[in-house]
């Protein structure tokens, strides 16, 4: 029998987890589901016209992703604060590794399918709800003589490219996605760093995280530069009076150096968190 | 079985253990008292893996409990004092947790489950506090696993369930299994274990079989002033002076595991000379 992984104990702790906390899921489920209900409502209410654009319905997946999958991963480990919960949840016999594999496949592969297929059952009946509202009141509304009412569609929030002109170059959702799963790995690890209050307290070390990078930027990068600002990232620095992106610039660091940061957030950060968890779990004393 | 060498351990303000020894074997229920706070559950904690030694090694069938390797885990059960179950139907949380238990016995488990008269329809939830140790006690026995760690299993459980638990368990230990029961309670082990040991502040104050016990001590009442002056520890009863004295005439009584306990936490070098004489 393998110490470290099995998949037969695997598929045993994978069942064992959604036996134990089937009814919380189904819960938590019913939950978002409820919320997303209420907003998209909420906004029907107060302004049927522009409720449901393609922007407002991204905003809301992500904003709603966030939040709720952070909050999720502030629990996985909460366990772990409860002395009878812990012993409990230590004492399985199944390798440290495969219970880390079986919180991120319900943190982050599960969490994440449910939540979509949510928002998309609850997206696609309010499109629906509101284009039925707005076309019974078309007539009187204010419009153009010659306007045809023009129905709202459900949003693809997986894609989103920013054109140039010469076609989608740069697609902001990919950015957000990929950093979605890096925050939900930091608060994955803050469930373990901190037992009680998790998610206050791993939000308070994000934020001082991002202020952290914001001193070093005002503080350590702006001194030692002319003055100028930052475009395009932090690859690039534009002197004052130089607009011109095809003029000579003064600071540029290589292009590779950008696509290693943003390699970073995207392939290293959320495993990165994943990996400090699996040893913190293994230290793990109750 | 058991194999505890020079165990070192502490919390952040304070020592727990200090060069502390113990060996167990399989085939025998120990009964491990002492006082609140003096380490029982502490020193359980350690040999199940879910606190590691500062210094000095823990050897539980070749395995080190601290890396919690599922081949250890599966050798080894816990019944915590404070514990943790589901609130799932009793049957759920037997499939769920079960299969992670090779030698885990449902005809076992469902023997028990009738002796402590649990209703087996219930969720967990809306059973009682002693209802849901009586369950995880019989859960573990089912288990049958080497080692099986008990931390005040009958705190919480009444007289009528204590004494189905002194049942279940005299029936469920057999040559290949190491039962550690942790108590205060030391009446409550009375006719179950066979090997006693008694810690206090992190050292082993005593540490004999029953037999051992029963061959050089003696326990029983006496009004003979003379007899109560001589004897190793007395107190005064009801029912007149309860005595324990050196086991002369190789007769046996029945040991007062309250009276002996006590003959050793106030003063044991008597009680020992008479072990070593």
């Amino acid at each position: 029998m393998n110490q470290v992984f099995d998949t037969s104990r695997f598929g045993l702790l994978v069942r064992k987890h959604w036996g134990d906390n089937r009814g919380k899921y189904l819960l938590s489920l019913g939950a978002i589901a409820s919320l997303l209900l209420l907003w998209y409502g909420f906004l029907n209410i107060i302004e049927t016209r522009s409720a449901m654009q393609e922007d407002g319905q991204i905003v809301t997946y992500y904003v709603g992703l966030f939040i709720t999958g952070s909050l999720y991963a502030s629990l996985l480990f909460s366990d772990l604060a409860n002395k009878p919960k812990a012993i409990n949840f230590l004492a399985v016999p199944a390798a440290q590794l495969e219970k880390v594999l079986v919180m991120i496949l319900y943190s982050v592969f599960i969490f994440f399918v449910c939540y979509t297929v949510i928002f998309y059952l609850v997206d696609f009946l309010m499109v629906k709800l509101n284009n039925a509202i707005r076309l019974a009141s078309w007539e009187d509304q204010f419009h153009e003589a010659q306007e045809v009412f023009t129905p709202r569609e459900v949003a693809n929030v997986f894609y989103r490219g920013v054109s140039d002109g010469t076609g989608p170059h740069f697609d902001p959702l990919a950015m957000a996605f990929t950093l979605f799963f890096g925050v939900q790995g930091a608060y994955a690890l803050g469930s373990i760093y901190f037992p009680a209050y998790s998610f206050i307290k791993t939000t308070i070390a994000l934020l001082l995280l991002a202020l952290l990078y914001v001193l070093v930027i005002a503080k350590v990068l702006y001194p030692i530069l002319p003055q100028g600002y930052f475009d395009d990232g932090l690859t690039s620095f534009y002197p004052y009076g130089i607009n011109d992106p095809n003029s000579e610039k003064l600071v540029e660091v290589p292009g590779w150096v950008g696509q290693v940061v943003f390699g970073f957030f995207r392939y290293v950060l959320a495993p990165a968190f994943w990996v400090i968890t699996y040893f913190r779990l293994k230290e793990k004393e109750v | 079985m058991v194999n505890i060498q020079q165990l070192h351990f502490g919390y952040r303000k304070k020592k727990v253990f200090t060069g502390l020894s113990l060996q167990l074997q399989p085939g025998h229920i120990y009964g491990l008292l002492g006082k609140n706070g003096t380490g029982k559950s502490t020193l359980l904690r350690n040999i199940a893996g879910l606190l590691f030694p500062d210094q000095g090694s823990i050897d539980v069938m070749g395995f080190t409990p601290g890396k919690r390797q599922p081949a250890f885990l599966q050798e080894v059960f816990m019944v915590p004092e404070e514990f943790y179950l589901p609130n799932i139907p009793l049957q759920a949380m037997v499939s769920n947790l079960s299969p992670f238990y090779p030698r885990f016995n449902q005809q076992q488990f469902d023997t028990y489950i009738r002796e402590f008269e649990i209703p087996v329809e219930n969720k967990l939830e809306s059973m009682s506090y002693g209802q849901k140790k009586k369950v995880l006690i019989s859960f573990g026995l089912a288990c049958n696993t080497s080692v099986l760690l008990m931390d005040e299993p009958t705190n919480g459980l009444d007289i009528m369930s204590k004494s189905q638990f002194r049942k279940v368990m005299a029936g469920a230990i057999d040559e290949n299994k190491c039962v550690i029961i942790s108590t205060h309670q030391v009446k409550d082990l009375e006719n179950l274990i066979d090997r006693i040991t008694i810690i206090d502040e992190g050292d082993i104050l005593f540490d004999q079989t029953i037999d051992a016990i029963s061959r050089k001590l003696s326990f029983r009442i006496s009004f003979d002033q003379e007899e109560v002056k001589r004897a190793l520890y007395s107190e005064s009863s009801l029912r007149g002076n309860a005595i324990i004295t050196s086991n002369t005439d190789g007769e046996e009584s029945k040991i007062d595991l309250e009276l002996l306990y006590k003959a050793i936490v106030t003063n044991r070098q008597p009680i020992h000379s008479a072990f070593n004489s």
